[in-house]
């Protein structure tokens, strides 16, 4: 991952905030709070509960930096994935009862530039070379789902609104979406 | 790795990889968490996933959050105020000791937003110690830099700076007040620099930091000749 070749000492300031290096945590915040709001915000997609949630997100990563070791991935694949989730339960719960509307779901294209879709983007920027091939290789709806999913939270439900199909149809994509990309990348079985 | 993944269910993988897309979803994610906490093959399966997908956030450009999100951070942890553990070791006291506070002052600046002091002198004839950092034109912060002005020492850590192209270089200075020529303090590579600051320079005298952008290995006439990029004030 680019993450930890570009902000190599990561490893370090997080080992440091698992001995109550304040300072470390100061350090830590400064090299990639930026990149964690911004994730946080694409899936929240409101300022305020995107505070909340990177407040919460660094609380937790603070309290939990002891347990942190390799087995749980890349320091910045950690950090991010704790943020996706504190995320994706505080979209849930915002959402809870709220029925999305075909609006709402398209409100998402436009924090982009012209042209290029966040689909797009997210296949045509992956770091990971492989990861950018193996989504060029999924039919284009099941890469829609699985980017809309995984960058901006969406539901199945929602998922259904946004490309006029059937919640079980795009239960199905997912899971050959995911099944395929797993084959394509491989890991985590060898 | 084989073996243990083999203990996993068609539905817990297919759960496992859900789980990290955000799909799975109510009762299924909570109790698909719970049982997370003590099923280690299910978290390596999910580790592998949420590997296997971080590259999907490539595409997300960093948002700089508002300062009173760290502090309220800051707040919530309690923090030992930049106080490192006990070390061990000479050489990594004054490392974390150094960076602590180096960092503990960035965070400073970036949560009022103006000019702070990381140690107020105790006596007003005392040079200050103080930390600034030099930003881009979206706020990011690129280097932060501690002037020592009691012992004239000082140091730079690269943030999130970017190398520049091969034939040119970032030359850092020390511009001062009453138009008198600005005083490099040399070239900013690599993660950290140390130096001592001129001899010339005093606290009082010092107006900002700047960077500009030199050819390869410095500006060839001691004086800034490209474009100056980075400009931070002092805080005094």
């Amino acid at each position: 991952m680019n993450e930890t070749q570009s902000t190599p000492s990561l490893d370090h300031l997080l080992a440091r905030c698992a001995l109550a290096d304040g300072g470390a945590f100061a350090e830590l915040y400064a090299a990639t709070s930026a990149k964690l709001f911004a994730v946080v915000l694409r899936i929240l997609k409101n300022r305020e509960l995107a505070e909340d949630a990177l407040q919460d997100v660094y609380i937790r990563i603070w309290q939990s930096a002891a347990d942190y070791h390799a087995g749980r991935g890349a320091v910045m694949t950690w950090m991010t994935s704790i943020a996706r989730y504190r995320a994706i339960d505080m979209l849930r719960r915002a959402n809870a009862g709220i029925k999305v509307s075909a609006g709402d779901a398209d409100a998402v294209d436009t924090q982009h530039a012209p042209g290029a879709g966040p689909v797009e983007l997210a296949v045509q920027q992956a770091d990971n070379a492989r990861l950018t091939a193996c989504l060029d290789e999924l039919d284009p709806p099941r890469r829609t789902c699985l980017v809309l999913a995984y960058c901006d939270g969406y539901t199945h439900d929602e998922l259904s609104v946004k490309l006029g199909s059937p919640v079980g149809t795009i239960k199905s994509w997912i899971r050959r979406g995911l099944l395929a990309l797993k084959a394509c990348l491989g890991g985590g079985d060898d | 790795m084989v073996v243990m993944t083999e203990a996993l269910t068609p539905l817990q993988r297919e759960q496992a990889a859900e789980y990290v897309l955000g799909t799975l979803q109510g009762a299924q994610r909570v109790a698909f968490e719970r049982a997370l906490a003590d099923n280690d093959d299910l978290y390596a399966e999910v580790v592998a996933w949420e590997t296997r997908l971080i590259g999907l956030t490539d595409s997300i450009e960093p948002v700089v959050p508002p300062p009173h999100v760290w502090r309220a951070i800051e707040k919530a942890v309690a923090l030992p105020a930049g106080r490192p553990e006990a070390p061990k070791t000479g050489w990594w006291q004054s490392l974390v000791v150094w960076r602590s506070l180096a960092a503990a002052a960035l965070l400073a600046l970036l949560a009022i937003g103006i000019p702070t002091l990381l140690q107020p002198p105790p006596a007003p004839e005392l040079p200050p110690v103080y930390s600034l950092v030099l930003r881009d034109s979206a706020q990011q912060p690129l280097w932060m830099v501690v002037c020592d002005w009691r012992t004239h020492q000082f140091t730079v850590n690269r943030v999130a700076a970017a190398a520049p192209d091969a034939e040119k270089s970032h030359e850092l200075w020390l511009v001062r007040k009453d138009d008198a020529a600005p005083l490099s303090l040399g070239l900013l590579q690599g993660d950290e620099l140390h130096g001592a600051l001129p001899d010339n320079a005093n606290w009082r005298g010092t107006k900002a930091l700047a960077v500009s952008l030199e050819p390869a290995g410095g500006s060839p006439t001691g004086l800034p000749t490209g474009p100056v990029l980075y400009v931070a004030p002092t805080p005094i």
